[in-house]
This record gives C-alpha cells, structure tokens and sequence, in this order.
C-alpha cells in the first residue's frame, strides 16, 4: 500500500498545490508555517475525514480549523496504491457532514469504483481512526501511543470480526457502570437500598412475635374479665331469679287478699240488695211497666186541666140552652147562610140597576117623540141627489155630443157634469153624517124592550126577598122586606157561638171521663204494689220506681261482685294462694336490689375494661395488618433481592472473565510486538530494551529504580522515542502481509542529538518495509 | 333435606400478596360478596342447613362489613341452620359481638357438641373446635354416634392417618373417627376440593376454600351440596363451582423463541388453547431452553397481557442454552470468554449459560436492558 500522489484544491492555507509520493521515504522539509501540518493533516482527514465535528472550538473542530482561508472548493484529491490496483478517491467538504462529496475512481481506468466507501481509512487500515493516530500516523508532539480496541483488534488479524474485541471496553465500562448500580456496598447501589429496605422490614416485621404476644396477653386478661362477667352475670340472673320468685310471692298474697276483698264485697253488696228488697213489701214492678205508669199520670193531670178547661159558665150554658131553641129544628150549615147572604146581596145589586134601567126607558120615550120631527127633511135630500144625478147625466150625454159633433156642447155638457157633481157630493155627505149618528133610533121597539127588561127585574128582586124571608123564617126570624142581609148575619154568628158551645160541651164531658177511668186504673196499680193511692200518684209512683231500681241495682252489684270472686277462685288457686299468704319473704326486694346493684357496678367496671382492651387489641391487630403487609412487601423484596444479587454475581463473574479472556486474548500478540519494540528501541537508543516491559494489554512500562514505571512520568523525549518505537512495533504486529504507508510530522523533534542522528538508521530501516511521508523543518541528517 | 358444607371462606383476607391495594380491597370485598351469593343459592334452593366448616375469617380482627354481612345472613335466613365452627384462624370476636345469638345459629365447643335435626332428627350434626394450639387431643376420640341416624361430624384441620402430621398440631387423625358411624366427615383447613374413603361408612371431604386468593389456590373454588334421604339412610354429595374468579397457571414453554414478539405468540397460543375468562386471575409460567442471545423482554410481555385478564403476573423459569462447540475454535474475544466460562468448573451450568449470555449481551452494549436497570 502506498500513496502516489495528493493535491489540495483548498485546505486550511494550502491551495492548489499537488504532491507526489515515492516509494520508501518521502521527505518533506520546509520551514515552519510552511504548511507541513496541514498536509499531514490533509492526508489524515482524506482518509477518515475530520475530528471533534461537534466542538464549538474552531482550533479543535477540525472542519473549522482546516476551512480554506482563501475560499474556494474545501477538499482535494487522493491517488494510492493497494494490491497491485491504483485508485483516486476525492472529497469535497461541505458544512456539514451530511454535505460532503466523496468519489472513487480507479485511476487507471479514470471509472468510479465502489472498492471503497468514504469510510477510506477504516477499510484500507482495517483500523479505525484513533487507532490511526496512534499507530502509522504520528503527529507532532503526539509520539506516545496506547493500544486502543482497534489496534488489539487488528493486532489479532481480526479484520473479518473485529466487533467483540473492538466493543470489549465499552463492554467493560458497562458492566462496570452497572455493578456499581447494582453495588451492595455503595450506598447509591440499587442491592444496597434494597437491602437496606429490607433491613429496615425485616426489624418491623420482627416486631410480629412480640405483637401476637401482646395481642395473646390482653386477649387472656379480656377473656378474664369476660369469664368475671359470666360470672357476675350468672349471680345476676340468680338474683333476677329471686326478685321474680319474692314478686310472685308478693303477687300471690296480694291475690290472696284480693280474693278476701272480693268475697268480702260480694257479700256487702248481697245485704245490701236485701235491705232494698225490704223496701217494696209487695211484688217488685216491672221498671217499664211503672215507667209507663208515671207516663200516664202525666195524662191524667192532662185530662184534669181539660175538664177545667172545656167547663161552661153559666151564661154559656143558658146561651147553649137559648141556641138549642133556636136551632131545633137543624143548624144551618154556613154555605146555605153565605148563599143566603149571596142572594141578598144580588138582590140589592138587581134593585139598584133596577132604577137605572127606569131612567133609561124615560129616556127612550122622550127620543122617540124627537125623531118623529126630524123626519120631514128626507125628501129635500132625496130630490137634490136625483137633481144631482141628472145634471150629471146631460153632462156626460153634452160632453159625449160636443165631441162627436165638435160643437160648443162639450164645455156645456161638461158644466153640467160638474154641478151634477157636487151636488151628489153634498148629497153623500149628508148621508155620511146621519150614519154616524146612528140613524134614527125605532122608538117604538126600543120602548118596548126596556120596559120588558124591567118587568124582568122586577120580579127577580121580589123572588129574592122572599127566598131570604123564608129561608129566616125556619129559625123562627121574621123579616121586613129589605132586612135580610143583617138578619143572616146576626144567624151566622149565632150558628157559630152554637157549634163553639156545643164543642166545649162535648170535650168537657169527654175529658172528665177519661180522668175518672184513668185516676181510677193508676189507683188500682198502686193498691197492687200494695200501696194506698196518695194524692200525688205521680210523685208516689216515681217513689216507688226508684226503689224498684235501687233493688235492680243492688242485684246487678251483687251479682258482679259474685262474679268477681268466682272469676278470681277460677282463675286462681284459693289454696296456693292462702298457703303463700302465710308464708314469709327471706328477703328483702332492697337486699336483692343492693346487691343486684353492686353486681351491675362491677360489671360495668369489667365492662369498661373489656372495651379497653378491646382497643388495644384492635391497636395491636392494626399494627399486625401493618406488619403483615410489610411481611408480604418483605417477602417480594427478598425475592426480588436474590433474583438481583443473583444478577449481581453473574455480571461479577461476566466482567471477570470477559477480562480474563480479554487478556489471554491479547497475549496472543505481545510477543511480537515485545520483539518489534525491542528491535526500533535498538536502533533508536542503540541499547536493548531491557528495562521495558509490555504487559498483557499491550501497555508499555519502563523498570526505573525498582518499579514499573508508567512511560508517562518519563522525560518528553524519551516518551517520544518509546512512543515511535511502540508505534512501529505495533504497526509490525498489525500488519505482516501488505504495509501501509506511514505519516511522520516531525516526531523526531524533541530527541537530543544523538537520538536524533539515529533516527534516520530508524527511518532506513523502516523504508524498507515502508512507504514513508516525513515532513520536518530541519535539513542537517535526515 | 339439603346441607351446603362450605369452608376456609377467610373472610376479611387482606389479598396482597399478588395485588396492589386498590384490586386487593376489590377482591376483599368479592369474598364477602361470594359468601353472600353462596346464601342466596341456599335460600332459593331450599337448603336446610349450611355447615361452614372452620375458618370462616381470615383472622380474629373482623371488620363491620365482614360481621355485618355474616350476621345478616343467618338472621335474614331464619329457615337455615347455620353450623358454624370455628378453625384457627376464627377467634370468638365475632360470637362476642352478638348482644343475641340468632336461634338458627349452631356453635360447637371444645367438647363434641351434637344437633338433630331433620324429620324426627333423623340427622346428627355434630362438631368439635380445636383448641388455641389448633389440637384436639383426646377429644377426637371422644365421638359417640348414634348409628341408626345419618351422622355428619365437623372439624377444621390437616387430615392425617396413624398420628398428627409431622409439626402439624391442627391434625385430624382419621384413624380416631373410624368405625364411629360417621357418614359424613366434613372437613376444614385444606384450601382445594378433596373428597376420600373414611371407612367402610363413611367419607370425609374438604369442600376447599370458597374463592381462590393466590395462585397457591388455583383451580374450581365452591362448596358441596348434601342431599339426604334420612329415611333410607341415603344421600349424594356434590362439589358446586361457585366462586367468582378463577386462578390458573399457565406453563408456556418457549424454546426456540428468539425474540419477544416470538415468546408473545407462544403464549397467545397457549392462552388460546385453555380459554381462560377475562375476569380470571392469572400466572404465567415460561419454561424451556433459549439461545443465550436471544431477546427477551418480559415487562413487555407483560404489558402486552394485562389487559387481557383481571390480574397477570409472568414468571421467567427459562433456560439458556449454550452451544460450547461453536466457540470452540472461534478465534475472537467471544470465542475466548465462552471458552474461560466453560473451563470453569466451580460454576453450575446454569451460572455459565447466563454469565455467557451476560458476557455477549455486554459486548453489544444490551446488558443493562437484560438486567432491567
């Protein structure tokens, strides 16, 4: 592998300038400024492109850092040489990554190849890039190198795989990182907060014991006051017991005495119906019949106030006696007497229209004798309406002839129509008045018939007088003509005082019967009850009612009172109870109370004290909820714990043999790497490297005064040349087929003199296995 | 006449240990709420008699709810009997808190306590408690049965034969009940249905608790129906599924999945072939060889099915397989670490197969994700 040749559009300060490249060394001396860093640096960002492209410091961002400063396309060209084919890759830089433009060409054929990506330096080195730096690329001030993933992976010819051992020390920084997470002993540990947790559960939970304890030491005092309870309770029911058997006690010689008062009463109240009994000597009346009785003496005091009542005085009984004269005969019933009065009245109605009539036919006959004069004017009308009714005639005839003939007539004719006119007018006229006024009356029929009307009238009247007279005479009354009407009257009023009298008479009599039999039948009751009849039979009957119900009385209390005391013998033993009356109560109902209430007092006090302790165990059995909880919560973690711990230990033991393999793995190559080292440091120091000790991760360590010493606490020039010589031993190790080409910028510069010189028997050496760049501002032996 | 015999109801248990609060109150509650529906099947069946054969709360703290709904039950039901004995984890606190014991309510004692009941009293209840250590000493023995009427005995313990089980004082030693003329045994303690020969007899049986709370528990939870015909000395006894939820465990063996979408279909299938209900408590279990490098993310299994069932919980009891001859002549790191693991002789197999899958997992920077850190 070699470069052939490079040229740099625009890069940093360089521009437009191409470079070729020899096999073996290439030396590029020029003075400081001049730009040898810059194309070393070219070279290298060819190949893997820039570094630090996320820091904000444009020294260390090498896309800042390298940007043109004269402007113009950012990148250039590459031509090299691998396996026999030559190639031109070229980039152009963006601003960014994702901007820039790379292309592969097989130089010989000027055609794009896809051998290689933009991943160039990864795929020809088989390194990736801190690897290059570390090894074929040697910066200025930058010789010391360290074995990065990479170097082992390549120092193990493990192009085809290089992932596990290229992943090995983020591998081992994870399971570092993890254990420490996980760490028992550290106290941000996930297994020591747990445990702890656990810890601190485990000693609550412990508390269990000593908590069931206590619960099973107050349950044992609550079921002692509980078993002093029953106790007590049992006492008490005795008690109740007792109160019940001294009440039944009680109540039975109460019932006892009871029964005395009731046999006692039954007997007062039979004595007592005795003693009324003695009181009616006869039969005892019936309530109802005696009652009615009473009732009926009312009646008679009745029947006395209407016999005084209905009684005549001795007018009204002469009066009666001149009556019954006077109506022997029949008493009149009173519409005869009104007919009687009717037709009297009627009859003097007739007799005054009578007069009326008579001055009417006066009248008639003085009009009769004036109309016979006024009939002599007729004829005169008579001939003026034929006159008339002519005149009108020859008229018509004149007016009819004047206009036939067209002479004179008609006007004559017509003057006669008019007078012919007129006069018939008059005429109807006159006609016209005497009909109003009736015409004249006939005098004759006219005369006759009011004289027959009053014939008429005259012997109505005279037959109403007579009827009156006759009718009065039946009573022995005379009567003038034209006095009836106040004779009936006055026998209207007689009738009436008749039937009146007559009435009271009746009633009288009636009344004074009915008290005589009525008095009598009381009188007969009362002799019955074997009484004498006082003279107030009413108030003697009420009397004797009153007995009669005091008796009803005392039998009715008598029997209730009998009653009672038969119920009370049924209902009880007589016996039993007379026996328990005898007996006598042992105890007092206060003694049993007294002691029943000491009794309540100390259960109560049991009673107090099984509810405290009741709370206290509902206290504890809380806290035992509680701690059964954490018990459960315990039991998970510890589960979880070991499942964790386990974890623990099997990433323990992964990180350690992970090392262990990492180890043997890398031993594999120590040896020669150890020899190629050994070999540069020859050359360089002209001495063997015998005071320098590789280890198994390729890590170089120098032997002064006793101890292995880090090459970091050495001088900077000795650093350096370790440095160059770990490089290409490395670089020996890593590649034993095809070489890669080596970028020296001026790694020499810190030797003293003598190294110095024998750094170009370093770079001899190394040009025959190698295509060198060496860039350097000093001219003198290299 | 018609018994339900019913036990281990642990009424009140605190469910923790596989739920978070909020479903362990929910499923507290469920518990009370499967007792309930146990009464009404009784009261719309015409049961006679319920034999709650000990433990019917979970400890001797009850709360109101629990006492309340108890209570409720057998005053409202004063057509059944309640026979109610008490096992080791029942304490007197909730007899205690009667100011009445309802008359339907039978209790036993330390001493062989025994009701007849049926037609003529032609059945014998009887039931003896054990005392606080949980043994019954010689009053096991003690049993005198009538042996004309149909016998049931009660008691809450382990079964055992020829002596108490070993360190267990809760022992019935069926060999004492023997030949006493029980036809019934019914049992108390064990959480799952069992139901065995007493002797020439009689059987004994444990109905199991009513409703499984943990995957110690899994299976059908119910109570047994007895249907006697104390005329003919007859009678059928038979387990009744009852509880609400159901527990399962579900081995799924997921050898040869690579991936957790591969392990996710392994256990759809298996999920798909038992049909379990969505309201069913469930465990599962994977098992098998998997290949070192495989992937497998079991808080995303998880996720993936815990809204498929009331509750899930994964366990990882898989095995990693290593294939040492393909390191055998691999010229890399890896092939060096497996090579170191397998030259140890002091690690199990076990150990070897998860440190390598530790060690290839770190390489490509995914240990902390096998960890869950």
């Amino acid at each position: 592998m070699r470069l052939i040749s490079c040229h740099i559009e625009n890069f940093g300060k360089l521009c437009g300038e191409s470079f070729d490249f020899e096999k073996g060394l290439n030396r590029v001396c020029s003075p400081n400024g001049s730009g040898k860093s810059t194309l070393a640096a070219f070279l290298k960002v060819m190949l893997y492109g820039f570094s630090d492209e996320k820091s904000r410091d444009d020294y260390t961002n090498e896309r800042k850092r390298f940007r043109p400063w004269q402007g113009g396309t950012y990148g250039g060209q590459l031509t090299f040489e691998v396996s026999g084919k030559i190639y031109t890759a070229s980039r152009v830089f963006g601003s960014k990554e994702k901007d820039d433009v790379f292309e592969l060409r097989d130089a010989r054929q000027n055609t794009v190849s896809g051998d290689f990506t933009e991943n160039l330096g990864e795929e020809l080195f088989k390194i990736d890039a801190e690897s290059f730096i570390r090894t074929v690329f040697i910066s200025q001030n930058d010789c010391m190198t360290e074995t990065t993933d990479g170097i082992n992976a390549k120092l193990g010819n493990l192009a085809e795989n290089t992932d596990d051992i290229n992943n090995y020390k983020k591998a081992d920084r994870e399971l570092h990182d993890l254990l420490n997470r996980m760490s028992p002993k550290r106290s941000t540990g996930f297994l020591y907060r747990m445990n702890a947790e656990i810890s601190e559960l485990a000693v609550r939970v412990s508390g269990k014991t000593a908590l069931e304890k206590t619960a099973a030491e107050i349950t044992d005092k609550r079921n002692g006051c509980d078993a002093k309870r029953a106790k007590l309770d049992a006492r008490r029911r005795e008690l109740a017991k007792q109160q019940a058997e001294i009440a039944a006690l009680k109540d039975a010689q109460a019932g006892y005495e009871n029964y005395k008062n009731l046999c006692g009463d039954a007997e007062s109240r039979q004595k007592e119906y005795l003693d009324a009994v003695k009181d009616l000597p006869g039969e005892i009346p019936d309530d109802e019949e005696i009652t009615s009785m009473i009732s009926e003496c009312r009646g008679l005091y009745g029947l006395e106030r209407e016999t005084e009542f209905t009684k005549l005085s001795e007018n009204e009984k002469n009066k009666l006696s001149g009556l019954d004269a006077r109506f022997a005969q029949g008493v009149p019933d009173d519409g005869e007497i009104e007919r009687q009065i009717g037709i009297c009245a009627e009859c003097a109605e007739r007799e005054r229209g009578l007069a009326i009539k008579r001055a009417e036919f006066e009248a008639a006959q003085r009009e009769a004798e004036q109309s016979a004069a006024g009939r002599k004017h007729t004829g005169a009308w008579t001939a003026m309406f034929i006159a008339g009714l002519a005149a009108g005639l020859i008229g018509a005839a004149g007016v009819a002839a004047g206009i036939a003939l067209k002479s004179s007539l008609t006007q004559i004719g017509g003057i006669f129509c008019c007078i012919g006119i007129v006069m018939l007018f008059i005429c109807a006229a006159h006609s016209l008045r005497a009909k109003e006024n009736g015409g004249a009356p006939d005098g004759g029929g006219e005369i006759e018939r009011l004289s027959n009307e009053l014939d008429a009238e005259k012997a109505f009247v005279d037959s109403c007088q007579k009827e009156n007279a006759d009718f009065l005479s039946g009573f022995g009354i005379k009567c003038k003509e034209g006095q009836a009407l106040p004779l009936l009257y006055d026998l209207k009023r007689q009738k009436s005082d008749y039937t009146e009298l007559r009435e009271r008479h009746r009633r009288h009599k009636e009344a004074a019967d009915a008290y005589a039999g009525l008095k009598d039948r009381i009188c007969d009751y009362v002799r019955g009850l074997s009484f004498e009849p006082e003279e107030n039979l009413q108030n003697q009957l009420i009397v004797l009612r009153d007995k009669e119900r005091n008796i009803e009385r005392c039998r009715v209390l008598r029997d209730s009172a009998a009653r009672s005391r038969d119920a009370f013998a049924e209902k009880n033993n007589i016996a039993e109870l007379e026996s328990a009356a005898k007996r006598s109560i042992a105890k007092s109902f206060e003694e049993l109370n007294g002691e029943a209430e000491e009794i309540d007092m100390q259960r109560d006090e049991l009673h107090r004290k099984i509810t405290a302790y009741d709370r206290e165990l509902e206290e504890v059995y809380e806290k035992l909820e509680r701690i059964n909880e954490e018990s459960e919560r315990l039991d998970a973690l510890r589960q979880e714990y070991a499942d964790k711990a386990s974890d623990y230990f099997i990433l323990e033991k992964t990180k350690e043999f992970l090392a262990k393999a990492n180890t043997s793995f890398t031993a594999r190559y120590m040896e020669p790497v150890t020899r190629g080292f050994e070999k540069y440091y020859n050359i360089l120091e002209n001495a063997e490297a015998k005071s320098c000790a590789i280890d198994a991760n390729v890590k170089l360590t120098v032997d002064e005064y006793g101890l292995q010493r880090d090459i970091r606490f050495l001088s900077t020039g000795y650093k350096d040349l370790i440095g160059i010589c770990m490089r290409m031993a490395l670089a020996d190790a890593m590649y034993s087929g095809e070489k890669p080409f080596l970028i020296f910028d001026d790694p020499f510069v810190n030797l003293d003199d003598g190294k110095y010189k024998r750094a170009a028997l370093f770079l001899q050496e190394l040009e025959k296995f190698y295509q060198i760049i060496y860039f350097t501002c000093r001219s003198e032996l290299i | 006449m018609r018994i339900i015999h019913c036990a281990d109801l642990h009424l009140d248990s605190a469910m923790l240990a596989n739920l978070d609060r909020s479903k362990a109150r929910e499923r507290k509650n469920e518990l009370l709420q499967t007792f309930d529906r146990m009464i009404r099947y009784a009261a719309d069946n015409a049961v006679d008699a319920v034999i709650i054969a000990g433990d019917l709360f979970d400890s001797p703290r009850i709360s109101s709810a629990a006492a309340n709904t108890v209570y409720k039950a057998i005053e409202g039901n004063p057509g059944i009997d309640f026979y109610y004995l008490k096992g080791n984890h029942d304490a007197d606190g909730f007899i205690d808190g009667f100011d009445v014991i309802p008359k339907n309510l039978k209790l036993f004692d330390r001493e062989w306590s025994y009701y007849y009941t049926g037609e003529g009293g032609d059945v014998c209840i009887c039931g003896l408690e054990p005392d606080t250590s949980g043994a019954f000493g010689e009053n096991l023995s003690g049993l005198s049965l009538d042996t004309d009427r149909f016998n049931i005995a009660v008691l809450h313990g382990q079964e055992t034969a020829g002596g108490n089980a070993e360190g267990a004082t809760d022992a019935v030693n069926l060999d004492l009940l023997k030949d006493k003329g029980i036809d019934y045994l019914a049992l108390g303690h064990v959480h799952g249905y069992k139901r065995e020969k007493l002797d020439a007899r009689g059987v004994y049986c444990y109905p199991g608790c009513l409703e499984g709370r943990g995957f110690d528990e899994c299976g059908e939870h119910g109570f047994v129906l007895l249907e006697i015909d104390g005329d003919r000395h007859t009678y059928s006894d038979t387990f009744v599924p009852f509880a609400g939820r159901q527990l399962y465990e579900l081995e799924v063996d997921i050898s040869g999945c690579m991936t957790t979408f591969d392990i996710t279909a392994e256990i759809r299938s298996g999920l798909g072939a038992a049909g379990y209900s969505r309201d069913s408590l469930l465990k599962i279990i994977l098992t098998g060889e998997m290949s070192y490098d495989c992937e497998k993310n079991i808080d995303y299994l998880l996720k993936q099915f815990e809204h498929d069932f009331y509750f899930v919980k994964i366990y990882d009891r898989t095995k990693y397989r290593v294939d040492y001859k393909d390191f055998l002549l691999d010229e890399s790191l890896k092939g060096e670490f497996v090579r170191a693991v397998m030259a140890d002789a002091d690690l199990s197999e076990e150990d070897k197969s998860r440190i390598i899958r530790f060690g290839i997992k770190a390489l490509a920077g995914e240990v902390s994700e096998i960890c869950g850190l």
